[in-house]
């Protein structure tokens, strides 16, 4: 199972756990990152961190919790669990509670920066469902908890659609599905 | 460069190319208001309960 995955030089997909400190080093660059802008990390992350308590504390093979790092420095996380599910031929992997760092939410990012990081996001869970063994998966699923996601990920569905990389891809309800090909 | 390399980066050319597309469609700002800001999201939350 990949614990860490480089994409390239700047850019890691990092399994986190406590037994080997990488939730804790998460949890520091968090905390750093609200710190330097004047924000209470407790206030900001502790409502999403409390949902994915059990995911850090012991490794699963279907299920973890992820973060991206760019530069050294964690930019997003996502919690991922792969499952079969009624109507699908396959295990589906899903991807939920998707969170863009502390320096993305409170300060203002260019499109490029912002761009680099949902792309990666992206990209790095397409990479786990083709590549990992215990998460591997055929289907894969974006949750969107908000109605205000729906209309940029709807965009976005058909923007790649265009681009022909995927089987198929399209949002439902709160859902963006994509099945490789 | 092997095979899955180029897929990575045909598949990553893919997406950024779909991101600037949908950021010239739908503004840099429909994107700041998704659920991948968790300020969004605790504004959500807090409209739910006061609601």
């Amino acid at each position: 199972m990949a614990d860490v995955i480089e994409t390239d030089r700047t850019t890691q997909f990092v399994r986190l756990l406590k037994e080997n400190g990488t939730w804790q080093e998460f949890e520091a660059d968090w905390r750093a990152q609200c710190d330097a802008i004047g924000e209470d990390f407790e206030f900001y992350a502790g409502s999403t961190i409390a949902v994915v308590g059990d995911l850090i504390s012991s490794e699963q093979k279907n299920a973890g919790v992820f973060g991206l790092k760019i530069d050294g420095s964690y930019a997003a996380m996502c919690q991922i669990n792969r499952a079969g599910l009624p109507k699908y031929d396959s295990p589906v992997l899903r991807t939920r509670f998707m969170t863009l760092a502390p320096d993305y939410d409170l300060t203002d990012k260019s499109s490029t920066e912002y761009g680099n990081v949902l792309v990666s996001l992206l990209f790095e869970v397409v990479k786990l469902a083709i590549t990992d063994d215990g998460l591997g998966s055929k289907h894969i699923k974006f949750h969107l908890p908000s109605p205000q996601d729906v209309p940029f990920f709807s965009a976005l569905g058909r923007h790649i659609k265009e681009r022909d990389v995927f089987a198929s891809i399209e949002t439902r309800g709160m859902w963006l599905y994509i099945t490789r090909k | 460069m092997k095979g899955s390399e180029i897929m990575n980066e045909k598949m990553k050319d893919a997406l950024k190319a779909a991101f600037s597309a949908t950021i010239a469609e739908v503004g840099i700002d429909c994107f700041k208001k998704t659920s991948l800001f968790m300020s969004n999201r605790r504004e959500n939350t807090e409209v739910k309960m006061a609601a």
